[in-house]
């Protein structure tokens, strides 16, 4: 057994690239998701700690005087929490405000600050701070150094007066991340007096209805812990689904490539495997045997592939968290140990996958009888076969496809099924679509280049039973490919049109944002003002962005103090006529971006009940608009209702319209200048804030693309593959060609031509399959995931770059076939 | 004896087999004429392929050197070696001989294609050639329509169509019963008497050896009259 490796050593070095390439894709995938995962979880677990319950109170936060009447009433299992974004030297860490002798039995790591020598500190040194020893050490500070803090723009300066120590080492990285202070310190940096951000609670189910039952206090509400993050752990569940079905994808593209593989492997020893029968070998000995060889390759090509896979994983940690951070959640932590669970099933799926796609060939293998050495006839009847064989398997596919896409659901995972089911159909049609496009260039190619050139597609349609897989496998990626493009090229216009309506100021200003989360911070109060007594400015736009609890759970909104600007915002529905809009809002009502509408299953004239200081307003839905700035959803209100229904009078953005639209860069540079004494804010001309969406935007697909390259790299080595048995078989007639006067350099330009042939039917099928696979995406699997709709737009890029990638790939892979034929000698061809 | 057209001197090619170097042509000398049918007789495994390839160009001798019209294939590049055969060879084997994808017609038409003769041309003066060797009816069929004799008849008419200085045949008729043997024998010793040339025919059957003008043996490596 091992000989024969030996013996086919270029193409068991393939199937193990094939095999190792796919591994290492799921498994850097999956260490990603599963590292963002647990990031999402460390962050919301690491600062919950023990609480199973938390009362908060909407944008101005819950009154301190709330806490202490439950400490009063006796409920000791209680502590107030405030919590913010904050940024040390460049670094973001999680400001936590605690009440340092109710916290510990929370989040055991706050411990230290009950402890004698901190608690001192804590409670007479004004700004008296904690943080991990390896994050004071990192920060080169010590205890009883002074340093600054940056909140939401704002400088302020603590002093560190005590190291935290973790527990274990699950804490110790969550800790790493977070900054201790008292309540009055925190309430201090945040500039909120009397308020903390919300109240923990450990509470049975019993303790809880019973202090849901108790009035709270207005606008209070008793929630348990993790309402507030559940729509984020919905979206990144959502793109973690959508990394996974890719990487599958690089999946099935290399077990088309082991399963072609094992098929030559076998087609080829045919002759010897007859002998071996003849002389006695039981059927089911050789089916063994490619069994065992199988196993052989796969554990081979696994073990490579996980080394490979831990190694891309790093890098992909670090775009998926990245891409989480700058539109979903923000992350402080990041959890880099290496999770055995990825690695476990990416060895399982491995030597799996590799023995179940080479079934087939084992079957094959066991049933050829005893001496059966006309490889040929066989091979050719078996040609025919396939196409019958695979069109209807197509056939099958694309009705389940359709099935799925019926049902009646929003499931992402029936739609990425759906699919599935569709694009492999396509590619079963691959061979009957081979087989057709080939006859129809036999006429032109003669007149090309004579009888040769008639050759060369009956050939490719010879060698189908061979190629037909590799051929599917390269069109597979590059439709792949094509219908990613399409569906980034359409989301990147929908995005630049809605921009354009969206984005009508001149100057954007907002508090600096941490870690590449929209910042919902607040601009200081003498902000407004300054912006109103600038001269040059037509006019100024406010907004608040913050969450509000409402009876669907906490919604984003946006408060406008002009939410319906000139009319230009894109309706996907209206109760009330555009000109009446900003009159329903005054007067209360909302309008829900269509993300909202699809998460949470409203329409217009829903009604939603959003807390206020006085009890919960039910705010009628007059419009739903669309949106691409939160994938969760956003609620626009007028400023002034929402100041009045809420108290909170903060503001988190402006907008100036300049007189002279012109002058915007400069205009951004003076008033950046001009409010830097109080507030480091970001000021951005309109185009500088554009390029920004569209640069988050670009990072969030990168490593969309790096997937897509893998799986047309393993595609190319299918083809590869393929070709290298195909010209085994084909040595005789180039033996002969060259008797005739063919030239060794010609020869090679055979091969290189027939294989771009193979190259161009892989692309030019690859174009309606892309672009249908663009229009599930866009209309069915974004939608489902997202909640946006987008115009579908055409670009020739996307197909020429494909059609590039098709002719690319298979000329990569003729060279190695071109190169060998071109140096046998005929007589070593003819033999 | 006419002219020589063909020179072969002290030609050597051994392979090595395992530890033992094998010699299969030993100093051998051959001389073909321009307008004669030689026949080379012998035993399966004496070598007699090797020296046909040899003396095609599509494989090489350890030493030894063939002149073909005073030039030295021998000493010419792989190139140039194809560049002759595509010119001055006509080549017939005993098995695969035709082209699998390409019709009779266009495997007949393949030499003066690769010669620059123009696809209608070529065309033409294959079905010309096809009419000559009978299978005038049949140059749109591909190959595995025909039977084993027919293809041969069709490996003749392409090594011939060019009109090559040089026509080698390595057992045209190893592969044909007997009757049909005969005719594709016929025919090729027909052919070549017409066009005035030259065949050299290798084989292991005395009986095919009785076109040729002349007979010669190979044994250890070496030609004998007989
Ligand atoms: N590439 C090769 N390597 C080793 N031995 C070879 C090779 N080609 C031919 N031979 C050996 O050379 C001898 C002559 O072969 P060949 O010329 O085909 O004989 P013939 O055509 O007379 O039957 C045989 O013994 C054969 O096994
Ligand atoms: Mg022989």
């Amino acid at each position: 057994m091992l000989r024969q490796i030996a013996a086919n050593r270029s193409q068991t070095l393939l199937m193990v690239a094939g095999v190792a390439l796919g591994v290492a894709v799921v498994v850097a995938v999956d260490i990603a998701n599963d590292s963002a995962s647990r990031a999402f979880q460390l962050s919301t677990e690491a600062i919950a700690g023990r609480a199973t319950h938390e009362i908060s109170g909407g944008p101005t936060g819950v009154p301190v005087e709330v806490y202490r009447q439950l400490r009063r009433s006796g409920r000791r299992d209680a502590a107030p929490v405030i919590q913010r974004l904050v940024v040390v030297e460049g670094q973001p860490l999680t400001l936590l405000g605690i009440d340092p002798f109710a916290d510990a039995q929370f989040r055991g790591y706050t411990a230290v600050a009950a402890a004698a020598a901190s608690l001192d500190a804590l409670l007479t040194v004004p700004g008296a701070a904690i943080l991990a020893a390896a994050t004071a050490d990192s920060l080169g500070l010590a205890v009883g150094d002074d340093f600054e803090v940056v909140v939401g723009g704002i400088s302020k300066r603590l002093v560190l007066v005590d190291l935290a120590e973790a527990a274990d080492a699950r804490t110790e990285r969550a800790v790493r991340g977070i900054l201790l202070t008292d309540i009055a310190s925190a309430q201090e940096l945040t500039g909120r007096p009397q308020r903390v951000d919300r109240i923990d609670l450990i509470l049975d189910d019993a303790a809880a209805a019973q202090l849901a039952g108790e009035t709270l206090g207005r606008g209070l509400r008793l929630d348990p812990v993790g309402t507030a993050s559940g729509p984020a752990r919905e979206m990144i569940d959502a793109f973690r689904t959508n990394l996974l079905a890719l990487s599958l994808l690089a999946l099935i593209v290399g077990l088309f490539l082991i399963f072609n593989t094992m098929t030559f492997s076998v087609v080829r020893r045919r002759a010897g495997i007859g002998t071996l029968r003849a002389l006695g070998m039981t059927a089911r000995e050789v089916f063994r045997q490619i069994c065992i060889e199988a196993s052989a390759i796969g554990l081979v090509g696994t073990g490579l592939g996980l080394l490979l896979g831990v190694a891309l994983g790093r890098g992909a940690v670090d775009l998926v968290l990245t891409t989480i951070n700058d539109i979903f959640f923000p992350l402080t932590f990041r959890d880099d140990s290496l999770p055995l669970l990825s690695l476990a099933k990416g060895a399982a799926l491995g030597v799996g996958a590799t023995v179940v796609a080479a079934l087939p060939a084992a079957r094959e293998a066991a049933a050829s009888a005893p001496r059966s050495a006309m490889m040929r006839s066989s091979a050719e009847h078996s040609a025919t076969r396939l196409v019958a064989a695979a069109s209807r398997i197509a056939l099958l596919l694309l009705l389940g496809g359709l099935v799925l896409f019926a049902l009646p659901t929003r499931s992402l995972v029936v739609g990425f099924a759906g699919l599935f089911a569709a694009t492999l159909g396509i590619a079963f049609l691959t061979p009957l679509a081979t087989q057709g496009l080939m006859s129809a260039l036999i006429a032109p190619l003669r007149s090309l280049a004579g009888s040769l050139g008639a050759a060369a597609p009956r050939d490719v349609s010879r060698s189908l039973s061979r190629t037909a897989t590799a051929v599917a496998a390269l069109m597979l990626a590059i439709s792949v490919a094509i219908g990613l493009q399409l569906m980034i090229g359409s989301f990147r216009s929908t995005v630049a049109v809605w921009l354009e309506r969206t984005l009508t100021g001149d100057v954007y200003i907002s508090a600096p944002s941490v870690g590449g989360t929209a910042a919902t911070d607040p601009l200081a109060p003498g902000v407004r003002p300054a912006l109103e007594q600038l001269a040059g400015v037509r006019s100024v736009d406010f907004v608040r962005s913050t969450t509000v609890r409402t009876d669907l759970g906490p919604i984003r909104v946006a408060a406008s103090s002009r939410p319906v600007y000139r009319g230009q915002r894109l309706y996907h529905s209206l109760a009330v006529p555009v000109i009446e809009l900003s009159a329903a809002l005054r007067a209360g009502a909302v309008l829900a971006s269509e993300p909202l509408m699809n998460r949470l299953g409203i329409e217009v004239g829903s009604l939603i009940a959003i807390d206020g200081r006085d009890g919960p307003h039910r705010a009628e839905v007059v419009g739903i608009y669309y949106d691409y700035a939160s994938s969760q959803g956003t609620l626009m209100l007028d400023m002034d209702f929402y100041q009045r229904l809420s108290g909170d009078t903060q503001i988190t953005g402006a907008a100036l319209h300049l007189e002279d639209p012109g002058a915007a860069a400069e205009m951004s540079l003076q008033v950046a200048r001009a409010l830097a004494p109080q507030q480091a804010l970001d000021v951005r001309p309109n185009r500088a804030l554009r390029a920004e969406v569209f640069a988050v935007f670009d990072q969030a697909f990168a490593i969309t693309g790096a997937l897509v390259i893998l799986a047309t790299l393993v595609a190319a080595l299918g083809v590869l593959s393929a070709l290298l048995a195909v010209q085994l078989e084909r040595g005789r007639d180039f033996g002969i060609l060259r008797a005739v006067g063919l030239t060794a350099r010609q020869s090679a330009r055979q091969v290189v031509g027939e294989t771009m042939l193979l190259g161009a039917a892989a692309g030019l099928l690859a174009i309606p399959t892309g672009t249908a696979l663009a229009y599930l995406l866009i209309h069915v699997i974004n939608k489902r995931a997202f909640g946006w709709t987008l115009q579908m737009t055409f670009d020739t890029e996307p197909y020429l770059s494909a059609m590039g990638l098709a002719l690319g790939s298979a000329l990569l892979a003729a060279l190695l076939p071109a190169r060998r034929i071109a140096a046998r000698s005929p007589v070593e061809l003819l033999r | 004896m006419a002219a020589a057209l063909l020179e072969a001197s002290g030609l050597v090619k051994s392979y090595v087999e395992g530890d033992r170097r094998r010699r299969i042509l030993d100093e051998l000398d051959l001389t073909i004429p321009k307008t004669e049918i030689t026949a080379i007789l012998g035993e399966s495994g004496s070598g007699k392929s090797t020296l046909l390839h040899i003396l095609g160009g599509i494989d090489t001798a350890d030493s030894g050197s063939v002149r073909i019209d005073g030039a030295d294939l021998t000493r010419l590049s792989e190139e140039d070696r194809t560049l002759f055969r595509r010119r001055d060879l006509g080549i017939v084997f005993q098995f695969f001989n035709l082209l699998p994808t390409l019709t009779v017609g266009e495997n007949v038409a393949i030499p003066l294609e690769l010669a620059g003769v123009s696809p209608a041309a070529a065309a033409e003066r294959s079905a010309h050639m096809l009419d000559r060797v009978g299978l005038g009816g049949r140059a749109a069929s591909f190959p595995d329509r025909l039977s084993g004799g027919e293809q041969q008849r069709v490996a003749i008419a392409r090594a011939l169509v060019h009109d090559p200085a040089v026509v080698l045949a390595d057992e045209p008729t190893g592969n044909l019963d007997h009757d049909t043997g005969e005719t594709v024998l016929g025919l090729l010793e027909e052919l070549t008497r017409d066009r005035g040339g030259n065949l050299v025919l290798v084989t292991h059957s005395p009986a095919a050896a009785a076109v040729a003008d002349r007979v010669l043996v190979m044994r250890d490596g070496v030609l004998h009259h007989r």
